[in-house]
Formats: structure tokens, C-alpha cells, sequence
């Protein structure tokens, strides 16, 4: 049993990275244990020293953060008329950067969800940064339709209950169906995210130093003690979960697709808009994945765990997800010269060569020209700073989208006598820059206080895991050794 | 996970498969790869079928409805074909981006698969020597011709306006036209992927890491594109010879419900195969529960995403109800079609989705089987709801009596199916059943792990 | 109830799961029922050898989502058919069609919230106090590097000394009696 794998070159001088067996990426680094890798993640949350840099991160987020509280103060105060939404352009910033922060979301939800399915335990090193990013996403698209729906206070009139004005929701109309999807897939993002650190949880409880973090710890694991009947359960319900998640984001942008394609306006009524929208949205998710977890492996030091495979894997599905997206972009063109109305031409006409034709032309070079044209190739795909700049181009690019679809339907209608324009306020770029830091903040705060990597499900996948029938364990050590 | 398999790489480099191992060790691979000889019983079985089906389809002949029905059923018959074909391109050029070890027990199948293109290619030429028969675009091919069939009452004033608008894209010349560049891709993608496939095991550096590097990046590099013209060759194909039966109707998510009907039919096809052979050497020790479990609930997906985009479009349709698009689905609810409608979304969905949905169901062979047949089958119903209610005027009602040329939908896609399945079956026992010089081979000899 | 004063069981520690499954695959043959394993992470094997196979969370997913199911479309039946019927463009009171999504999404949400808090029960958490935490071994190793079987002194063929001795032949790192 003492032949080696592959023949090497005895010259060959092997990437440390690589697979020595398949010439693959590795997904952990080689030389990690069960007790490294607690030591590394749990290190980050419970070190006595705060890095400076982490406060002054906060500092800043927070000081963006306060266009939030100051644009939602003077919104309450004065009305959604500070905003730049008017009639033609009713829907304006607050629908498109609802859709563009609930797209963010999506990656989280597919990386923890969709990728546990088909096995692809890459995902274990990214999915808890991933699926807070949900969660932090939905926090901010939250804030937009609440707002938008003008009194906010009596948002809770979009809930079935039953009133002494007799009044109910109707279930005809997708945004009816948005408040359902939305907070289903909030309900379910948190309880998946929560039921995923329970026993990192535990971990952090047994090595806590401070009786105070340890209390917390301690609360949270609910008493985690890792028994394996526990974890069959506990496995079993996470499988379950992944099952419903999956089918649950398809389901959120497509009823969001819906919002658009239900009604019969140009531009918006197509049927490619669901398949396109959640892809568009898996597309700026994972830029958003690779936004954060770029510095965070820098700066934390996790370059054994989120490894080049990760990024390099990512890049594949956002050159999956873009094309899917691009080839949206090409059905819209053609079906509106194939469904032979005049609308509809006219609509992309307008799209591409009206006034704001320029939004169209930053979306197909940020969101297709860029993107596409260059995640074809591995070296950049591995490549780092590459991959952090073109994460924020893409995120430009798929906002320009919802900017598009938005704005360019509404502002020229069929009646051209009711054509307009829309221009966003200073209120709305306030709102929006403020959401940015709320993310930030959200996202420091969990980094520093949550483990951003499942210590459990890192710990499944390292060599040391391996059964021998008859419990010998000299292979075992020989394997850890090395 | 990685050093105690090192060896097995080592005996498939060598091709020489040596005793010496424990029981609880991996398996060791068979030293014969290529299909049993039981494929050529069911060769044999399966053109019997087609010649029985064929003959009862020749007795429509006989009728003007018969005829009439049995190109269309023909045409129902011929896009399943193609499906099957399509969509093992697709799946055999997905699974060579994405890895995963289904798709390497699958790769063999899928590249039979795809090596019965020839039929298709044949296949077409009925359908273009009658496409007046089927399409009107064909039918009509000038203003003056439309003009006249709309004065004679033939069609409408709005196909009249629609064919005159779209001759650009469907008439007889650029039909052609497409048909050759879609057809030319296809079939060169087919001929790359099949004779590098050879390459690759032949491969005098064989199980070295270079060899296994080298070639992973190739089909990866060949493939990414690839994937991406199919879709778009896929999308204009199905718009000429399907969509456009409804010359008015316009659909933008139509070419994905096709892509993703092929990964649905050419899965069920997959599974089938490979429980078959499952029963013989060398399946029998290569193709594990666990894999058989990953198609299973990659089967599951695609019946998940058939029904996801078929309501999708339904619901988006409905909630505008405009003329021009909803006509399309009166068509095909109204005057007695919802029964098939409704049967439709049974069988292709509902029962499909309730069974896959038990993991002991995908894990059983036996179940699996009937799973995977009773879905071909559904591919059936769901070409006739797409393609026979395209005929339909307001008014109409199915009906078997007095129009039993209907019935051709039965036979003739039952005739080229099993025909079909004859040639790949032949394609089948033409190659090693395993692409050895993969270093996942290994993998697939490894003792399931209990998760 | 478990006895609440004197000994829980006997600890015993392994550095690798092959250990611990090899010595629970004893264990039980042995004779021995009322134990349990505890690992840093799942051992699918671990769960084998204690012949713990089915769950009933799936079941409960299940009821989860039929009771989902059944809530949206009573819901929307009463309120949009019977309750307050609009007229919208000209649709049928009961759309179906449109119906779907609410009754999907509420579907998943209460298959979802059943199978999250359904796991929970079905493990007796939140559970702050447990015996074994007072292993300081334990509290150390469990969540972390180590993997422990745990004989539970409520089991009939337990007896503190050959027990001890048969934990003891596996050659574990320690093994150590747990109080209540």
C-alpha cells in the first residue's frame, strides 16, 4: 500500500497550494489540525486585543452609517417627497436599491444552501460571512419599501391581521406578495445562520477567558455539547434547511421579478425576468462575497482557509451567473424586435439611445464587458487585487441594471404626453451612501464578535477525519504530522 | 482525505489492477471497462420496438388527418430526440467545468450520447422538405402570398402582420441558413469533446499530474465557451422550429425551458443507463449509491426548475393578459386541454417532485428506475401540450373521436425514442465505459463513506 | 428522571475518531446501551456505531410545510374570496395562479421555523447544565481537538470498576468519572 499518487517530475517544484494528487487548488491549506484551526478562528473573537485597525473601521462605518439615522429622521419629518420619486418615475432609488441590496443577499443564501446540497465543501470556509452578508443585506433593503410605502409607521397595514377597518391584502398583486417573500426570507436567513453557530458557539463558550463572554457564549450555544446524536439531528436539520432555502432565493427574486414583469409595461413585462433577475443577483452576491472576504482574509490572516480555490471559484460563478445575466440582456434585445410591438422597440430604442441612454451603456461595460471578458482566464481569476476591484465594478454594474429597468420603463411610457425624467435628490444619495455604512458597521461587529468561519465544518474536511476500521491511529498521526 | 487513495492513482496510471487488499479497502477497477454484452439485447429489444411502433404510425398514412397529425407527432417525436442529444452536449460540457464525480461516471453515457447526432442531422430533412406543412412563415413566404392567405381567410390580420415582420429571420432561406450554423457548432463540439475524450486516456503521460493538469484545463477552457453558444444556438433553434408554430406569441424565457427540459429528459436517460448497466460488470463496481444519490437530486433540481419557469412564464402571461401572449395559453387550457394540461403538470412535475423528494427513493435502484422511465415518458406529454394545441383555433375542442390521427402522438415518438435508443446503445459498447485518466477515478473506488 | 447525585458515567478521552468508533463499536457489542459520543465536529460512523440511524426532523419538516401550505391558502381563500372580495382587473376572485407565491413562501417559513426549533427540542436544549461539563477534559477537549465515549452509569451493565477497566483496553488518553 506504499505507492505514492501521480509520477513527479523530480524537478518539479510543486505549489504548496495545489493538490499534489489531482493539481487542483486545495480548499484548506495542508498542515491545518482540529486544534489549529480552533485556535485560529476562535482567536479572532476572543483575543484580549482588539486590532486599531478594526475601531477605526467602525469609526468610519459608523460616521456613514449616521446618513441612515439622518435621512429616516427628515424622511419621517417631512415625507417621501424629499426623495426623487414623482410621477412618471414613482419608484425610483428606493425600489432599485431594494433590489440591488436583496440581490447582495442572494449569494449567501446560495453559498450556504445550494452548495451544501451538491456537496461542494468549498463553501464551508465562506458560508457564515456569506450568510451574515445576507442578513446585513436584508437589513438594509428592508429599509427602502418601508419607507417607500409613505407612513411608514403603519407599514405593519401589509400584514394580514385582522383590523376594525376591515381591510386586507390582496393577494393579486406581487407586492403583496413581496411582504411574504421578503420576510419569509429574512426569518429563514437568520434561523439558518443561528442554527449554523450553535456549536461554534459552544467552542467559543469552553475556550472564553472573560466570565462575561463566557455567560454570552454559553447562552447562545443553548449548551452545546457536541453529543452525537446531537449532531445527526442537528445535520439532518441542516440539510433540510439548505433544502428549503434554495427553492426560498429562487423564490424572493422572482417574486421581485414579478414586482416588474406582472405588469404590462414595456421593458418590464418579459418572461425571462425571473431566471434573469435571480441570477442577476447571485452575480452581485458573490461580488459582494468577494468584497468582504478579500480584506478579511488579508487582514485576519485567513489565507489557509480561503484559499485560492474559493476565489477562484467564485470568479466561475460569477462568469456562470454574468452569463446568464448577459444572456438575459440579449433575449430583452431581440424579443423586442421578434415580438413585433412597437412599445417594446421603442422601449429599448429609448434604453440604449434615449437620454439616459448612458445608464445602459455603464451597465453593459461594468456588468458585461468588464466582467466577462476577463473572468475567462485562471490567472486573473487567482488574482487578488483583480478580483477585489472588479467585485465593486460588478456591484456598479448590476446597480446600473435596476437603475435601467427602473427608470428607463417609467420616465417614457406608452402616452408621450406623460413622458418625464427622473433625477435622484441629494436625500436619496444620502440614504443609499448611509446604508453602505450600516452594512459596514453590521458586518465589523459580527466579524470581531461571531466566528466568521465554522470551525465544525472546516474541521470535517481535514485529513485527521479519516476512519480506520480497528481504530489504529499511527496513520493518523503520520497524516496530521504532515 | 487524500494519501491513503494516492496508491489507486498509481494502479489506474499503470492500468494494472493488483490483488493484495483488505476488504475494507477501496475496490479494485475492473480490467474489462467496455459495456456488457447484454447491451446488445437491448439493441436488439429497442428495434423491435421501433420497427413494431413505426408500422402501426405507417397505418396514419392512409388518412389526410393522419398524415397531417403524424408530421406533427413526427416533429414531437424528432425535438425529444433532439433534446436527449442537446442536452447530454450540455450536461457532458457542465459537468466538465463544474467536476463533481456524477459527472464523471455519467461522461462516458453522455458522450454516447451525444454521438447519435448523425440521426438528428438526418432527421431534420422531413421537417424541412414539409415545413410548409408545419410552419406558417413557410407556408406564406412573401407579402403578396400573405396578403392572399389573409383575403382568403387563411390567417388573421395580425399573423398576416407578424409573418411579413418576421420573414427576416423565418422564411425557408434563413431557416436554412440557421439550422446549418446551429447544427455546424453542435456537431463539431460533439466530434471535439468525443475525440479528445479518447485522447485523454491514450495519453502516453498518462496519471502523471501533467497529463491529468493538462487536460482538465483544456475541457474546461473548451467547455466554458462552448456552453455559452450552445445556449444561444439552442434558444434560436427552438424559436424556429417550436415557438414559431405560434407565429403572433413571443416568450423570452423560452430557450431556457427548453435547456432546461434536455437536462431533465437526458438526466432520466443518464440515470437509467447507469442502473442498468449496473447490473454488470464493470458498472456493477463503479457506480455507487452516493453518485446515484448527487443525479438523483440533480434530477430533483431540474424537475424543480421545469415547473419554476413554466409558472413563471404562466404567471407573468396571466398577470398581463394582453391578447398577443394569452392566446397562447386559451390554446392550450381551454376546450378540453386542460386535461392535458393538468396531466402535464402531474406527471412532468407533480409525481416526479414527490417522489425524488425521498432520499431512499434516489438511493434505490430498482425504484430509480421506474422513476427515470415514467419521466421520459412525461417529456412526452409536455412536446404534445407544447406543439399540438399550436393548430388550435378559438373554439376548438380535443377530441379523439373523429380524429384519431391524434393517436400518432403516441406512436411515432415512441418509434424514434426506441429508434434513437438502439443507435445509442450502439455508441454505448463503443468505448470503455470510464474516462481512466481522471484523477477523481480513484474516487469512485473508494467505500462509501455513510454521508 | 435520572438519579441527580453521585456518578454520571465514565469519560473516556481519544485523541482520533477511529478510537472512539472503535471503542464504541465495542461498547456496544459488549453489551452496553446507555451511552454517547462527543465529537468537535459530526461522526456519521460514531452515530453507526451507536445504532442511532433515524430522525424524525424530516417528519417534522414535513408537517411543518403541509401546515404551512394549508395556512396560506385558507388565508387567502377567506380573505381575498370570502372576506373582502375585490374586484382586480377582472380577475377570478380565486386566482390560483397568483395565490401560489404566498402559500409557497409560507410553506417554507413554517417548514423552516418546525425543522429549526423541531432540532432543537428533539436534542432537550437549551440545556445550560450538563454533567460533563464539569470534566474539566471535557470543557477543554469536546468542541475542540478531542473525541470522548461516555458510559452513563444509569445503564444496567454499568459498574464503576470493570467498566473503568473495559474503557481502559481501547487505550484512551484518560478516562474519568463524571459527577452529577
Amino acid at each position: 500500500m506504499a505507492t505514492q499518487g501521480p509520477i513527479h517530475d523530480q524537478n518539479e517544484v510543486l505549489d504548496p497550494m495545489l493538490d499534489p494528487r489531482t493539481g487542483e487548488y486545495l480548499v484548506i491549506a495542508p498542515g491545518h489540525t482540529f486544534k489549529s484551526v480552533t485556535q485560529k478562528i476562535a482567536g479572532i473573537v476572543l483575543t484580549p486585543n482588539t486590532p486599531w485597525a478594526w475601531f477605526g473601521g467602525l469609526f468610519l462605518a459608523a460616521t456613514v452609517a449616521t446618513g441612515v439615522v439622518i435621512g429616516i429622521t427628515w424622511l419621517v419629518l417631512k415625507g417621501v417627497g424629499i426623495w426623487g420619486v414623482t410621477i412618471p418615475g414613482a419608484w425610483g432609488f428606493a425600489i432599485i436599491n431594494f433590489v440591488w441590496w436583496i440581490g447582495i443577499g442572494h449569494a449567501g443564501t446560495l453559498i450556504s444552501a445550494i452548495l451544501l446540497l451538491f456537496k461542494q465543501t468549498w463553501r464551508n470556509s465562506i458560508n457564515r460571512f456569506a450568510e451574515a452578508m445576507t442578513i446585513f443585506a436584508v437589513c438594509c433593503a428592508g429599509i427602502y419599501p418601508l419607507l417607500h410605502v409613505g407612513r411608514p409607521w403603519l407599514a405593519y397595514w401589509l400584514m394580514p391581521y385582522p383590523n376594525t377597518m376591515n381591510v386586507w391584502p390582496q393577494f393579486r398583486s406581487p407586492l403583496a406578495w413581496d411582504v411574504f417573500a421578503v420576510s419569509t426570507y429574512a426569518t429563514i436567513s437568520v434561523v439558518f445562520w443561528y442554527i449554523g453557530m450553535i456549536p461554534d458557539f459552544g467552542t467559543l463558550r469552553d475556550r472564553a477567558k472573560l466570565p462575561l463572554a463566557k455567560y454570552i457564549y454559553g447562552i447562545l450555544s443553548l449548551g452545546w455539547r457536541g453529543s452525537t446524536r446531537h449532531w445527526i439531528r442537528y445535520e439532518s436539520a441542516s440539510l433540510l434547511l439548505a433544502g428549503l432555502s434554495t427553492p426560498l432565493v429562487l423564490s424572493v427574486h422572482t417574486t421581485i421579478s414579478f414586482d416588474f414583469a406582472v405588469a404590462a409595461m414595456a421593458g418590464w413585462h418579459t418572461t425571462i425576468f425571473p431566471p434573469y433577475f435571480v441570477a442577476g443577483a447571485v452575480y452581485s452576491g458573490f461580488a459582494m462575497v468577494l468584497t468582504l472576504a478579500i480584506p478579511i482574509r488579508k487582514f485576519y490572516h485567513l489565507e489557509d482557509l480561503v484559499t485560492e480555490r474559493h476565489l477562484d471559484n467564485m470568479a466561475k460563478v460569477m462568469l456562470a451567473t454574468g452569463s446568464i445575466v448577459a444572456y438575459g440582456y440579449g433575449m430583452e434585445v431581440f424579443m423586442s424586435w421578434y415580438s413585433a410591438s412597437h412599445w417594446e422597440f421603442f422601449m429599448m430604442w429609448n434604453r440604449m439611445f434615449g437620454p439616459m441612454g448612458w445608464g445602459y451603456w455603464m451597465l453593459i461595460l461594468t456588468n458585461i464587458a468588464i466582467p466577462l471578458s476577463t473572468l475567462w482566464f485562471r490567472k486573473l481569476r487567482v488574482n487578488v487585487l483583480y478580483l477585489f476591484i472588479l467585485s465593486f465594478i460588478v456591484n456598479i454594474g448590476m446597480w446600473f441594471e435596476r437603475f435601467v429597468i427602473v427608470v428607463t420603463t417609467l420616465y417614457r411610457d406608452y402616452l408621450p404626453s406623460s413622458w418625464g425624467t427622473y433625477r435622484a435628490t441629494k436625500w436619496d444619495y444620502m440614504l443609499f451612501i448611509g446604508t453602505w455604512g450600516m452594512f459596514t458597521c453590521l458586518f465589523l461587529l459580527f466579524a470581531r464578535l461571531a466566528p466568521m468561519i465554522p470551525m465544525s465544518e472546516i474541521k470535517m474536511m481535514l485529513p485527521g477525519t479519516k476512519i480506520h476500521p480497528g481504530g489504529s491511529n499511527a496513520e493518523e498521526v503520520t497524516q496530521e504530522a504532515l | 482525505m487524500a494519501l491513503e487513495h494516492d496508491n489507486h492513482g498509481m494502479e489506474l496510471a499503470g492500468n494494472a489492477a493488483h490483488a493484495g487488499h483488505g476488504h475494507h479497502g477501496p475496490a479494485v477497477l475492473p480490467s474489462v471497462l467496455t459495456a456488457p454484452e447484454v447491451v446488445k439485447t437491448w439493441r436488439l429489444r429497442a428495434l423491435v420496438v421501433a420497427v413494431v411502433f413505426a408500422a402501426i404510425s405507417a397505418l396514419f398514412l392512409l388518412t389526410e388527418d393522419g398524415r397531417t397529425h403524424l408530421l406533427r407527432a413526427y416533429l414531437a417525436g424528432y425535438m425529444t430526440c433532439f433534446n436527449f442529444v442537446g442536452g447530454s452536449l450540455a450536461l457532458l460540457m457542465v459537468q466538465y467545468v463544474s467536476g463533481g464525480k456524477w459527472g464523471l461516471i455519467l461522461r462516458r453515457p453522455l458522450e454516447a450520447m451525444t454521438r447519435t447526432f448523425p440521426l438528428i442531422l438526418v432527421g431534420i430533412l422531413p421537417i424541412l422538405f414539409l415545413m410548409k406543412k408545419l410552419y406558417l412563415w413557410a407556408a406564406y413566404t412573401t407579402k403578396a402570398e400573405t396578403l392572399d392567405a389573409y383575403h382568403k381567410g387563411l390567417i388573421t390580420n395580425e399573423q398576416h402582420l407578424d409573418i411579413d415582420y418576421r420573414h427576416v429571420m423565418l422564411a425557408p432561406t434563413p431557416v436554412i441558413v440557421q439550422t446549418v450554423l446551429v447544427f455546424g457548432f453542435i456537431s463539431f463540439m460533439i466530434w471535439l469533446l468525443n475525440r479528445w475524450s479518447l485522447k485523454r486516456d491514450q495519453d502516453e503521460a498518462a496519471g502523471t499530474l501533467g497529463s491529468f493538469d493538462k487536460w482538465r484545463v483544456r475541457f474546461e477552457n473548451v467547455s466554458g465557451p462552448a456552453i455559452v453558444f450552445y445556449v444561444i444556438a439552442l434558444t434560436d433553434f427552438v424559436i424556429i422550429f417550436v415557438k414559431s408554430l405560434d407565429i403572433i406569441w413571443a416568450s423570452s424565457v423560452y430557450g431556457l425551458q427548453f435547456l432546461v427540459a434536455q437536462g431533465y429528459g437526458t438526466l432520466a436517460v443518464g440515470i437509467l443507463t447507469l442502473i442498468l448497466l449496473s447490473r454488470y460488470e464493470p458498472m456493477k463496481s463503479l457506480f455507487r449509491t452516493t453518485e446515484q444519490h448527487d443525479l438523483g437530486k440533480l434530477m430533483f433540481a431540474f424537475t424543480m426548475l421545469n415547473i419554476y419557469l413554466t409558472f413563471a412564464e404562466f404567471l407573468i402571461i396571466w398577470s398581463g393578459n394582453i391578447p398577443d401572449e394569452i392566446t397562447y395559453y386559451i390554446h392550450r387550457i381551454q376546450g378540453g386541454w386542460w386535461t392535458i394540461c393538468t396531466l402535464d403538470v402531474i406527471c412532468h412535475w407533480v409525481i416526479p417532485f414527490s417522489i425524488l423528494l425521498s432520499r431512499d427513493i434516489k438511493r434505490s435502484k430498482n425504484k430509480m428506475i421506474w422513476v427515470a422511465t415514467f419521466m421520459i415518458g412525461a417529456r412526452m406529454i409536455d412536446i404534445f401540450w407544447l406543439i399540438e394545441p399550436a393548430w388550435n383555433k378559438t373554439g376548438d375542442t380535443l377530441h379523439l373521436i373523429g380524429n384519431y390521427g391524434i393517436l400518432a402522438y403516441i406512436t411515432v415518438p415512441v418509434a424514434m425514442i426506441a429508434l434513437w435508443a438502439a443507435y445509442y446503445l450502439t455508441q454505448l459498447s463503443k468505448r470503455p465505459l470510464l474516462n481512466v485518466n481522471d484523477p477523481h477515478t480513484a474516487e469512485l473506488l473508494e467505500p462509501e463513506h455513510a454521508h | 428522571m435520572p438519579p441527580r447525585e453521585g456518578v454520571y458515567g465514565l469519560l473516556a478521552e481519544f485523541n482520533t475518531p477511529s478510537e472512539l468508533v472503535h471503542a464504541t463499536e465495542h461498547a456496544h457489542r459488549a453489551g452496553y446501551r446507555r451511552m454517547e459520543c462527543y465529537t468537535p465536529y459530526p461522526v456519521e460512523e460514531a452515530a453507526e456505531a451507536l445504532r442511532f440511524h433515524k430522525t424524525r426532523i424530516p417528519l417534522m419538516c414535513l408537517m411543518g410545510g403541509i401546515m404551512g401550505l394549508t395556512t396560506g391558502f385558507l388565508l387567502e381563500m377567506w380573505i381575498n374570496v370570502w372576506g373582502y372580495p375585490l374586484n382586480i382587473r377582472g380577475t377570478p376572485l380565486f386566482s390560483w395562479a397568483a395565490f401560489v407565491i404566498p402559500e409557497y413562501e409560507l410553506t417554507i417559513l413554517f417548514a423552516g421555523l418546525s425543522t429549526a426549533f423541531g432540532m432543537i427540542a428533539q436534542n432537550g436544549l437549551p440545556q445550560l447544565y450538563h454533567p460533563l461539563f464539569n470534566a474539566p477534559n471535557f470543557a477543554n477537549g469536546a468542541l475542540n481537538d478531542k473525541f470522548f465515549l461516555c458510559l452513563e452509569a444509569n445503564d444496567p451493565r454499568f459498574s464503576v470498576t470493570e467498566t473503568r477497566t473495559f474503557l481502559e483496553q481501547f487505550s484512551p488518553v484518560s478516562v474519568v468519572e463524571v459527577d452529577h
